[in-house]
């Protein structure tokens, strides 16, 4: 079993890997949906309890370690980067940046996104509003209702699981990469984000335990 | 005294028990009044407390008049009815009094006149007395309570809302040290017990009404034992037997286990007899109040033939014209029959007529078993719920809310209640850290404010805050519920958002008894018209899942070992002897003798059946520790089903039982720390947590059709699980979960009894070539719990390669 699984469309190589985001080895790209930062703290603002360091440690470690394991160039994070308004785990953001000047931040924007415009720039993002295109990718967050022909969609805002069945009725819930003909959907990076379970149809599921990824036959 | 004029003025006559109580309301005394439903414990009570009142008012001549008396009462509907029954004696003596009601659906205009003429006597509930102790200066409105009446506290005691109203009650004891309180119980096994929890410290009298009863109980049998099926929940092939004894009743009460069930047995009766249109209705907790109070209004006054509903008729006031009860499926306690058959047949001296009606083969037996359990009067205790973390939790933000508090006040007042008797004051400490800085925490940047200290006073400034607090006061938790409507805006009733969300629109379901195709899903809104397609889901609902009790499961291992001896007395043992005996030509019959193990294999994998008798609760806790004992010799992946009489483990590996058993796989040794490791432990805590997050206020979901703005902030219960055991695990929310699930869901000690009088059996095991007909119901089972300790990548590898 693999910790990534290659995958080839219009003669374009991309790795699904098992820390639940997408590498394009051609300009070293990450591709990483969902990761919801601050949400323990933006709960804690409102009063709600839920441990202070839930989610960001485990968040950062993991961009940390994709980061240096692919020796990526370029991040494009497709929205819901961070949970609502302002908290202190935004700090934490702006010194990942600051730690990494050579590496491009890219953020299609979320509707969790709300920060002012001048957060982002202090995050050494560059934001862009509804979509991204890229050769014949087309980024953005939530999934497009219409794909102009030749275009392959890549979003996240779904947070897909899949569900598996086996013999002696055996289910297992596991996110996953869920790839229909003009569509991509990545699971949710962050480790404090729930799942929706998407059923296969005729779609392509992969899915991930963390430490391997696995096509769903 | 005013009861004996009342008494003659309309013809009757008091109960002994009656005159007991009063007089000894009138002596000054608390305690507890132990009488069925109808008859006349509302007087029994009221009589008293009038006495007290107008003596009360006599002797303090200048004493402004505040409210006197608070009547708890579990159900809306009871609390309506109540006021009708005191406003009785009101009229008839001319007494008066404000006898007002003040529960969720009071207006707010009648609660502004309630804060400002404080009523003499209000009827409320456990939850509004909570949100009463929200509003700031609750201690001027509340301190001239001098009495408080508990009606039905054993429905309140087996839950939290016992815990809730024991809290409450501490803090009236508070604010006035004479308050006298009464609880008034129908007959469980720990009535003692229920009125030391009720009164605390105080002392208090034990007042049983010890009226005759003969309930009959009849179970409908069909004609033919072989094409009867072996499994199944519905019941649904004994429909016509049932319309039988609907035709020839008066009015009678169908009660079913679960809402989708009586959905269905609706339809289903409808179907089979089409003139019953308009003279059958339908009744459970999912419905509409409106809709609800019709029904209950229908059968009062005698025009309803038959009403299918669930335990939302459980309780309550008595319908006159009932005069027949029937029971779909197992009660599952002997307690819960005997009140579902006393809805019928109230007038004193009357039989209580309750039938039956199985649901599959074997649950036949249940009849034989009731009987027994009924002669035996083997009465269940309510067991009391205690160190409600999550309870107290929300009591302190409660408090914080209106006039604040002191903790070191408080913590002497929670003390004197059973709930937290032994809660320590570092257990305090830590439930004041979680609602002032959300647990421990490090960093100096943290944000949370939820109640904030002011000179030694704890209180909730932000208004948000409140608000949204006010509005998850209560314990019972739900999951997210969908308002149900035509497009006229008519609101019909509620239903689990995951049931909707499953839904296309265009599809049909069947609801309160209607056939609705779904329009459209707007906000917490599924809008529906009424359908003439005669196909539709039905909805499921979640939980429902009660365990056979304790002392069921005995009356039914001691009928099926009495067996032989039975059958010529007992018309549902000798009806089911044939298949006693293909039982035994199968495999062996259970009995105090035997624990029965077969083992078989289908298509499906290994299967290895156990047949305990014990209850789903205490067979999921069995479960687990068999699974987890096996898996400690080898990795497995089991699925397991259960239901009341036994439960299944079924694996894609041969399991060798017989050496496991040899191996000492039921022993008691290690027990604790065996169920404690096993896998599923984590999962059944994770259930349990979902409620408790809920009442801790963890978990804001609003309330159903009212829309609030929880922008960003809904996550399920199962992250927070997650997150809590990751960074927090000494969380005492978290060890609460762990702890329910020990005593409540595995019931430990249970389990060790069960364990300890396995001990003493022999255990056969039987290889067997087909499920026999005591495996083909569990077999059956479309729940399934899973237990794993195999790597998640090698279960993965198995699945995958299944499925190639």
């Amino acid at each position: 079993m693999s910790d990534r699984l290659e995958l080839r469309i219009k003669n374009k190589a991309m790795y699904l890997l098992a820390e639940r985001c997408i590498f394009f080895p051609e300009n070293q790209t990450l591709v990483i949906a969902d990761v919801h930062l601050g949400k323990a703290a933006h709960f804690r603002k409102a009063g709600i309890m839920i441990p202070q360091q839930a989610g960001t440690d485990q968040d950062f470690g993991m961009l940390q370690h994709v980061l240096d394991k692919y020796d990526a160039a370029r991040i494009i994070f497709l929205g819901d980067l961070f949970h609502s308004s302002e908290n202190e785990a935004w700090r934490h953001f702006v010194d990942f940046s600051d730690r990494h000047p050579h590496t491009e931040l890219i953020l299609i924007k979320g509707n969790h996104d709300v920060l002012p415009l001048a957060y982002y720039q202090q995050g050494n993002l560059t934001v862009h509003l509804e979509t991204l295109q890229e050769d014949f990718i087309l980024y953005s967050h939530a999934p497009l209702p219409a794909v102009p022909p030749g275009l392959l969609n890549i979003a996240g805002h779904v947070h897909p699981a899949a569900r598996l069945k086996a013999k002696g009725k055996q289910t297992l819930r596991l996110p996953c990469f869920h790839l229909e003909t003009s569509l991509l959907l990545l699971p949710a990076f962050g480790s404090l984000t729930g799942t929706f379970a998407l059923p296969k149809g005729n779609a392509q599921q992969f899915v991930t335990t963390g430490r391997a990824v696995l096509a769903v036959k | 005294m005013l009861a004996e004029n009342w008494f003659k003025h309309k013809q009757w006559s008091p109960h002994r028990f009656q005159q007991e109580t009063w007089q000894a309301i009138i002596q000054g005394s608390s305690g507890l009044l132990n009488a069925p439903t109808g008859y006349g414990k509302t007087y029994a009570m009221w009589f008293g407390i009038l006495e007290r009142l107008l003596a009360f008012r006599a002797n303090r001549k200048n004493v402004s008049r505040g409210t006197y008396c608070l009547w708890i009462t579990p159900l809306r509907s009871l609390s309506q009815e109540m006021v009708l029954a005191l406003n009785r004696v009101n009229d008839d003596l001319d007494l008066k009094l404000d006898i007002a009601l003040r529960t969720g659906d009071t207006s707010i205009k009648e609660r502004q006149r309630q804060s400002k003429e404080h009523p003499d006597v209000l009827i409320t509930t456990p939850e509004s007395i909570h949100l009463m102790l929200a509003q700031k200066g609750y201690a001027l409105r509340l301190k001239n309570i001098q009495f408080v009446v508990v009606d039905e506290w054993h429905e309140l005691l087996g839950s939290k809302r016992g815990v809730l109203t024991e809290l409450g009650l501490s803090k009236l004891k508070h604010l006035n040290p004479q308050l006298q309180i009464w609880g008034i119980s129908a007959t469980i096994g720990n009535l003692e017990e229920a009125k030391q929890i009720l009164l605390g410290k105080q002392e208090g009298v034990i007042i049983k009404a010890n009226l005759p009863k003969e309930t009959q109980i009849t179970t409908v049998l069909p004609d033919v034992l072989e094409k009867f099926p072996w499994g199944g929940h519905l019941g649904i092939h004994l429909a016509v037997k049932v319309l039988e004894i609907v035709n020839k009743s008066g009015t009678t009460l169908i009660f079913t286990n679960t809402r989708s069930q009586a959905e269905i047995w609706y339809q289903e009766l409808l179907r089979l007899q089409p003139d019953l249109a308009g003279i059958l209705a339908l009744h459970h907790g999912s419905l509409s109040e409106e809709i609800r109070q019709w029904v209950e209004q229908a059968l009062h006054t005698g025009t309803l033939k038959a009403v299918v509903c669930t335990s939302s008729l459980d309780l309550g006031v008595d319908f006159r014209p009932v005069d027949t009860v029937i029971q779909i499926g197992s009660a599952k306690g002997i307690a819960r029959f005997l009140q579902r058959a006393g809805r019928s047949g109230h007038q004193p001296g009357a039989t209580s007529k309750i039938y039956f009606v199985p649901t599959h083969s074997l649950e036949i037996m249940e009849g034989a078993a009731l009987r027994y359990a009924e002669q035996h009067q083997l009465m269940e205790n309510r067991v009391p719920y205690i160190r409600s973390f999550d309870v107290l939790i929300q009591y302190l933000v409660t408090l914080a809310v209106s006039d604040g508090f002191r903790p070191e006040e408080i913590f002497v007042e929670v003390k004197n209640t059973h709930c937290f008797e032994s809660i320590t004051l570092n257990e305090f400490a830590q439930c004041l850290l979680m609602i002032t800085q959300g647990g421990k925490t490090l960093d100096a940047y943290d944000e949370f404010h939820k109640v904030i200290i002011e000179e030694g006073v704890y209180k909730v400034v932000s208004k948000k805050v409140a608000m949204r607090h006010r509005l998850s006061i209560g314990a019972i938790v739900s999951d997210t519920m969908m308002s149900v409507k035509y497009l006229s805006g008519k609101y019909i009733g509620s239903i689990e958002e995951w049931f909707i969300s499953r839904l296309n629109t265009g599809d049909t379901f069947w609801f309160a008894g209607k056939n609705l195709e779904l329009i459209r899903v707007k906000d917490l809104q599924a809008i529906v018209r009424m359908s003439n397609r005669k196909k539709g889901l039905v909805p499921s609902w979640m939980g429902g899942r009660l365990p056979l009790s304790t002392h069921l499961s005995f009356a039914i291992r001691h009928v099926l070992d009495q067996w032989q001896g039975l059958a010529a007395k007992e018309p549902e043992i000798s009806f089911l002897q044939p298949l006693f005996l293909e039982q035994q030509k199968r495999s062996t019959l259970p009995s105090n003798q035997y624990l029965v193990v077969e083992q078989t294999e289908t298509k499906e994998g290994h299967h290895v059946f156990f047949f305990p008798f014990e209850g789903k609760f205490v067979h999921e806790g069995m479960a687990a520790l068999i699974a987890h004992r096996l898996g400690k010799v080898k990795p497995y992946t089991f699925s397991v089903a259960l239901n009341d009489y036994g439960f299944e483990l079924l694996s894609d590996q041969k399991i060798d039982i017989k050496e496991a058993i040899v191996k000492g796989l039921f022993s008691i040794e290690n027990l604790s720390e065996d169920i404690q490791q096993s896998v599923n432990m984590t999962e059944l805590a994770r259930k349990r947590f979902r409620d408790i997050a809920g009442i801790a206020g963890l978990v804001f979901q609003g309330f159903p059709g009212k829309k609030i703005k929880t922008k960003h902030l809904q996550a399920n219960s199962g992250l927070f699980f997650k997150v809590f055991e990751e960074y927090e695990s000494d969380n005492l929310l978290l060890r609460e979960a762990y702890d329910e699930v020990f005593d409540f869901q595995l019931d430990y000690n249970r389990l060790l009894n069960a364990l300890t009088r396995i001990a003493n059996q022999e255990i056969l095991i039987n290889r067997t070539d087909h499920l026999t007909p005591f495996a083909f119901p569990i077999f059956a089972e479309s729940f399934r719990e899973r237990f794993s300790n195999e790597a998640l990548e090698d279960r993965l590898n198995k699945i995958i390669a299944q499925l190639e």
